[in-house]
């Protein structure tokens, strides 16, 4: 079992674009919006656990971003980092207000698994997906920001300590700290597959 | 940090950058190799589960509404129009106008349409927004594209949709966008429900009003795509008047009745269409209806089995509560029946922290891996139930009470989400009306099972008896 790739741009391209977005040029606002929309999507996913609240999320980030690229400076953080940033405050601000006001439930994400093949391994794919997702819903926040950050969106250790404003020696422990919490949810099945260990 | 801590995080990094994979990983780092595998694989499990592309329509249509606000924001910024060869700018300046148009656009229209004809209705509509932009001042259509029902920008969304409507250069392509106003329709109703915002009639009627045209439209012509899409809409819309209920005027209700109706009805003309094509897209039906509503009231008449005394209660309106106490560790599969409803017997199972009934292996039924005869065996992680000929598959986690459904429908097999525990502790079931619109007689042995599951929590320690002080 290995991790998905995570489709990144070459730093130079994602400079030059940054720099055209700042000015005013649309494409390059297209550009990059091509190329993180899927990661933001994904990141909101880990963090907000259903599909329409993370497409909801997704949304505003990209038009939070449209009113506040113009402040952006290459000194401070990556365009990655900054955008991730972004993100990670909504998703704070969103789950302050549902605290507020007693929250939501979530609802079941819909799946992506192809079941044409075999309805057994099909289901016993989809099951597991969704078990992980849940194992990482029982994180500390804290924790769970790494992860989402780290293994959903694909971002260094560097960066991930950079939206996050902690140290990198801090983000490796709350990694370390994560991955073997959820290991102690989910056990080995077979060399290369992983099951739900019942709690 | 730790040696160990260290290699693993040179792991994880190595992983996420592709340079190796968990054998790799292991290979280098021998001495820890069993300690890190499980690690390593549960961090890899993780990145599998969030490795999920955005929906197709949402991509789309999030995608031009970035555009339209894109456009805006330069205008706003720089001071000066959109690259006019940039792809979206005719767009971006036809939908920044729109607000413009409301009172005018008629009007030009009824002027210019016995002129230029049906075809170059767009073209007409076009040149007059440009002619406006002459005067036009700055306006943001990007706050207007998330406006709700009661919102000052909320008649210039819907302006917007209407000249999106004016300028589709086909069928298809109105289609399309007819689609996302219905699902925008829907969307506007779970966000103002989460918001626990007032729903008035009108509402209702709009989602009504613009979802009809679709669903009298659909037909064999549609490709599954877009048949596909208006299941998952009409779904949605049902789904988003559940969970507004209680923020929606009372005055209201015979048109949610009405848009309940409507929706099942697209639902099932949709899945009508699309069963017979090979190409069709995955189902996976998500839980919609709290625990606390679904009717547990048997539709056919329970008698006990004929030679058998019944365990269980069955009279009608109760389900037949199984009496005993599961232990946690062992499934227990009951060897006589102990009613028979319809043509079915039901035995019981004990498993987890859970009880249920599940149809008899006489009737085709059988859990995976536990033959009956063996009385009390350990407990699997999750019981699967599946029927003689493979086509339906139960399965019931023994921890929450989670059920699945899977069935094969004409060459692939949806996924139906029966019973779900969220994770404040409330449950969501499927829809028995929905379900029994779309797969008819084949949804009664879920359904039965779906009632009968009891959930017994794990039994919390008492306390000891505080001693009371003896009197002075």
């Amino acid at each position: 079992m290995d991790f998905p790739s995570f489709q990144t741009v070459s730093p130079n391209l994602e400079r030059e674009t940054v720099d055209r977005a700042r000015a005013g040029e649309q494409q390059a606002l297209a550009d990059l919006y091509d190329w993180y929309m899927p990661r933001v999507y994904r990141y909101a996913l880990a963090r907000m656990g259903n599909p329409h609240e993370a497409e909801d999320l997704t949304e505003e980030v990209f038009l939070k971003m449209l009113g506040a690229i113009g402040d952006f400076r290459w000194k401070d953080v990556p365009f990655s980092s900054w955008l991730f940033r972004i993100a990670h405050n909504h998703v704070a601000t969103h789950f302050r207000r549902n605290a507020q006001r007693g929250g939501p439930t979530s609802e079941l994400s819909e799946e992506m698994v192809d079941y044409r093949h075999d309805l057994a391994t099909a289901v016993e794919e989809r099951l597991q997906m969704e078990e992980v997702r849940h194992a990482t819903e029982l994180l500390p926040d804290a924790q769970r920001d790494v992860i989402a950050l780290r293994f959903a969106v694909g971002l260094s250790i560097a960066d991930t300590a950079k939206v996050l404003g902690k140290r990198e020696g801090n983000v490796k422990a709350l990694q370390h700290k994560a991955v073997a919490r959820l290991q102690k949810m989910l056990v080995p099945a077979a060399p290369d597959r992983i099951e739900v260990k019942r709690i | 940090m730790s040696e160990f801590e260290t290699r693993l995080s040179d792991c994880l990094e190595a992983l996420r950058e592709g340079r190796w994979d968990v054998d790799e990983c292991l290979r280098r780092y021998p001495a820890d190799a069993a300690a890190l595998r499980p690690h390593l694989l549960a961090a890899a499990a993780v990145a599998r589960a969030f490795d999920a592309p955005p929906r197709e329509a949402f991509a789309r249509t999030a995608r031009e509404r970035f555009l339209v606000a894109s456009g805006q924001r330069l205008q706003e910024a720089f001071g000066h129009e959109p690259d006019p060869s940039f792809f979206a700018a005719a767009r971006v300046r036809f939908l920044m106008a729109a607000h413009k148009m409301k009172a005018g656009e008629r009007e030009q229209r009824r002027r210019l349409a016995p002129f230029v004809g049906r075809h170059f209705r767009g073209l007409a509509a076009g040149m007059a927004v440009i002619v406006m932009m002459l005067s036009f001042s700055t306006y943001t259509v990007s706050s207007a594209s998330s406006a709700l029902p009661g919102d000052w920008q909320y008649s210039v969304k819907l302006q917007t949709e209407r000249v999106r409507l004016a300028l589709a250069s086909s069928d298809g392509a109105r289609r399309d966008i007819k689609l996302d106003i219905a699902e925008e329709r829907a969307h506007e109703i779970e966000r103002l429900a989460r918001l626990h915002r007032h729903i008035g009639q009108s509402v209702i009627q709009r989602m009504v009003e613009q979802t009809q045209p679709l669903i009298e439209d659909a037909g064999q012509s549609w490709n599954s795509d877009d048949l596909a899409r208006l299941e998952a809409v009409a779904e949605r819309q049902k789904t988003a008047l559940s969970q507004a209920e209680p923020v929606i005027d009372p005055a209201a209700h015979a048109d949610v009745a009405a848009a309940v109706v409507l929706s099942q009805k697209g639902v099932a003309l949709s899945y009508q269409l699309l069963s017979t094509r090979p190409d069709a897209p995955v189902r996976v039906i998500t839980p919609a209806v709290p625990l606390s509503a679904l009717d547990t009231t048997p539709t056919v008449t329970e008698t006990p089995p004929p030679s058998e005394t019944p365990e269980a209660s069955s009279t009608a309106g109760a389900s037949p509560t199984p009496s005993r106490t599961p232990t946690s560790s062992q499934i227990d599969v009951g060897a006589t029946p102990v009613l028979v409803r319809g043509k079915i017997s039901w035995i019981r199972l004990s498993v987890g922290h859970i009880m249920a009934l599940i149809p008899s292996p006489t009737d085709g039924w059988n859990v995976n891996g536990v033959d009956v005869a063996d009385g009390p065996q350990p407990a699997p992680t999750l019981v699967k139930l599946s029927n003689a000929d493979g086509t339906s598959l139960i399965t019931i986690n023994p921890t929450n009470g989670d059920m699945y459904w899977f069935i094969a429908v004409n060459g692939r097999f949806d996924e139906v989400q029966m019973r779900i525990a969220q994770h404040d502790g409330s449950v969501f079931v499927a829809d028995e009306d929905y379900l029994g619109t779309v797969y008819g007689d084949a949804a009664a042995v879920p359904l039965y099972v779906l009632k009968n599951i009891e959930y017994i929590p794990p039994a919390t320690p008492t306390p000891e008896p505080t001693e009371t002080p003896a009197a002075p």
